[in-house]
């Protein structure tokens, strides 16, 4: 599987701060791909960068074969975090407008969003006005203005703050589809339980820096502490011991800390020894989200 | 279709079909002719009949000839005046005034006095110390032998025709004409760079603090969506001037129509008030017409476009400069806001003085000549000094919309943060 996008040593530097700094990573060709990272790491810059809002100082970002600069804006969409709109126009042609800006005729672009609002169970909404929706409804019609141009390379900045669960599912689902149709999707948010549910492989990016980049299940493996949980029928009296420490006591479970990493077999091998009945016997992998805090933790206490 | 004719197509259309614009485009000449109709009707609704006792006791003037509204009648004359001064309401069907002329010689007419519970219009009092001045004078010509015609040629109509040697050509001139013209274009020169100026100011400021502006810039350029707005701005400018021209006209027309029975009577009224008026009003006609009109719109079409653009597109750079508080953008709108200020305080004094260094160097520098050259024009301007203003001005028009470019295209996306002078400098001269 070869790379769609890849990004070499891009800097950019804003008068005092140095917003990114040599950065450079690969997204692969069918994934949705996860930026990360926290406030003010220079996620926003980057991704102005891909957006061709900013231009980078040095380095290069290459999308589907040529420099992002000379890419089309109709190839790319963009749905910032900040989601902003004409609050006066109304929803039909609000849609209209951006869909024009990105370079469809003014039927095409009213075709689709009929289409898109139909689509998005929001078919009577053209003629009302932007400010009488509710958030939901107008974070619905920004994604809409979002992908109303089949762009190739889309850009979505926390596309389900403020979205009650089903539209959130709503709007994922679209997403899915686009995905599966061929658009590169780069998906940036804070809720790591989002991305680990949608992305495949991520970058995260701190201070400017890159900090982590690959998929999802490797950078798992790859920061696994070795903790196994063990669920037992009835609740056997357990102590540290030259195998593993007791991490926590959960009901009838267990997690232990294995003191070298490839003892599974012999912690298994001592309960059983021990008789007692075990229901299940597992390997406890770091969510995301604990693989956020404490890389970027420790990249701060640096 | 070209994004930036899009933009502009947008920007045109939202504002036009406001609601606002709209009661402001319509209501504008309504009450632009209210005002100047203003006397016309307060006079009328005055206008109702009034009867009027007239007691002569100087025997010469036996009658007062009734007008319109007005009806003199010599009754009572038995009657002593102070009875009559007070009780002139009550007597016979009433009267509205009582008009005393008391015994007096015919070149001391003094004691004249008119009495009513409302004070009586400048027009009625006009119209009856016309006639009787026009009465005793015929009295005084004949006790004297003297012929009216004798006597207006002894005093001679003296009228200056002032001629403007600028150039090779000498123009007619009439100072008076001219000042009002130049003084005319001038303001509304200034009035469209302070209305259209800040709108678009307000415009940026929208897009900026509603966020719609990172969605834009993925689409278009900033300097397309700056122009846009720009461009889109000053044509509902223009459709708003044309409206309220055409409006205007139309209205006059009308009026024109319904009520053209009370203002003939209005003009008859003043003009008897002085045949003088009238003389100034043919001449300032005929000076009119002498007006190289088409010479005069051009120039200022080109002023107002070049100073609308210049002013604009320093607007759209403060916008971009704002932060979410309302308050920030002050710091920088001022001193634009002064710029134009003082441009019009500089043509006031130029339109009483258009020959000075000053009048010079202000219809040269592009950020006055907007308003100061316009009001000039009419004065006569060498044409050399016509030609290095427009250049200067077309000049400053990039030059000025470049950087705006330069401080939008930065401050547009710059939040949270306050914008300090220095760095907006660095903007518009660095990378």
């Amino acid at each position: 599987m070869g790379d769609i996008m890849t990004f070499s040593q891009v800097n950019k530097r804003f008068s005092d701060v140095q917003a990114l700094q040599d950065v450079s990573f690969t997204i692969p060709e069918n994934t949705i791909f996860g930026l990360l990272g926290p406030n003010g790491a220079g996620k926003t810059t980057l991704i102005r960068i891909i957006t061709k809002i900013f231009a980078a100082d040095s380095g290069q970002i290459v999308f589907d074969g040529s420099d992002i600069q000379t890419q089309q804006y109709a190839n790319i969409g963009y749905m910032p975090e900040e989601k902003g709109m004409y609050k006066k126009m109304k929803v039909g042609e609000h849609l209209v407008y951006l869909g024009r800006l990105k370079g469809l005729k003014k039927s095409e672009a009213q075709d689709r969003s009929k289409y898109w609002l139909e689509k998005l169970g929001a078919g009577d909404w053209w003629n009302k006005k932007l400010e009488d929706l509710s958030k939901g409804m107008q974070q619905k019609t920004q994604f809409i203005a979002t992908v109303l141009h089949n762009p190739k390379l889309l850009i979505l900045d926390e596309p389900f703050s403020g979205l009650d669960p089903v539209n959130a599912e709503m709007i994922k689902n679209e997403i899915y589809q686009l995905h599966q149709q061929g658009t590169t999707i780069i998906f940036s948010t804070h809720r790591m339980e989002q991305v680990e549910e949608i992305c495949k492989t991520i970058a995260l990016i701190n201070k400017g820096k890159l900090i982590l980049n690959g998929e999802v299940t490797a950078i798992k493996q790859q920061f696994k502490q070795h903790k196994f949980l063990i669920s037992f029928e009835t609740l056997p009296e357990i102590e540290d011991n030259d195998l593993f420490t007791v991490d926590q006591i959960n009901g009838q479970s267990v997690t232990v800390q294995l003191k070298s990493k490839n003892d599974q077999n012999q912690v298994l091998q001592y309960f059983i020894n021990r008789n007692v009945i075990i229901n299940a016997y597992y390997e406890i992998l770091p969510s995301l989200n604990d693989i956020f805090i404490s890389i970027v933790n420790k990249a701060n206490h640096e | 279709m070209n994004k930036t004719l899009l933009i502009i197509q947008r920007e045109y259309i939202t504002r036009v079909r406001k609601k606002s614009f709209i009661i402001f485009t319509l209501l504008g000449p309504v009450f632009f002719l209210l005002i100047s109709l203003l006397p016309i009707l307060i006079s009328n609704a005055n206008k109702s009949d009034q009867h009027i006792l007239v007691k002569d006791d100087s025997g010469l003037i036996p009658a007062l000839p009734d007008t319109a509204g007005l009806y003199f009648t010599y009754k009572y004359q038995s009657i002593p005046v102070n009875t009559l001064k007070t009780d002139y309401s009550t007597i016979g069907e009433g009267y509205d005034a009582f008009l005393y002329i008391p015994a007096m010689q015919p070149d001391a007419p003094y004691g004249i006095e008119i009495y009513s519970n409302e004070q009586v219009s400048l027009t009625t009092k006009l119209y009856i110390e016309s006639i009787i001045a026009d009465k005793l004078e015929t009295i005084n010509l004949q006790q004297h032998d003297l012929d009216k015609n004798i006597l207006l040629k002894l005093r001679p109509k003296v009228d200056i025709d002032d001629k403007v040697t600028s150039g090779e050509s000498q123009k007619e001139g009439n100072a008076a004409i001219a000042s009002a013209f130049g003084f005319g274009m001038g303001f509304i020169i200034y009035i469209v760079l302070l209305i259209y100026g800040t709108m678009v100011m307000r415009g940026v400021m929208e897009e900026k603090s509603s966020r719609i502006i990172e969605v834009i810039i993925s689409s278009v350029k900033p300097f397309q969506l700056m122009m846009g707005k720009i461009v889109g701005i000053g044509l509902v400018g223009l459709t708003q001037f044309v409206a309220w021209g055409f409006l205007i006209t139309i209205l006059n027309i009308i009026i024109g129509v319904l009520f053209a029975g009370q203002l003939s009577d209005l003009q008859q009224v003043s003009a008897s008030g002085g045949e003088v008026e009238m003389n100034a009003i043919t001449e300032a006609m005929q000076s009119m017409q002498n007006i190289p009109i088409g010479y005069y719109l051009s120039m200022f079409i080109i002023y107002f476009l070049g100073g609308y653009f210049i002013y604009a597109s320093l607007f759209a750079a403060i916008g971009s400069l704002a932060g979410d508080e309302e308050g920030d953008v002050q710091t920088f709108a001022f001193p634009v806001t002064m710029l134009i200020l003082v441009s019009i305080f500089i043509m006031m004094a130029v339109v009483q003085q258009p020959h000075t260094p000053l009048a010079f160097w202000a219809s040269i520098i592009p950020l006055s000549s907007p308003i100061v050259m316009p009001a000039l024009i009419p004065f006569g301007v060498p044409t050399w000094q016509i030609v290095l203003s427009i250049v200067l001005l077309f000049g400053g028009f990039i030059f000025t919309t470049f950087l705006a470019g330069r401080i939008y295209r930065t401050a547009i996306l710059m939040y949270g943060k306050k914008i300090k002078v220095k760095e907006v400098f660095k903007w518009m001269f660095y990378k």
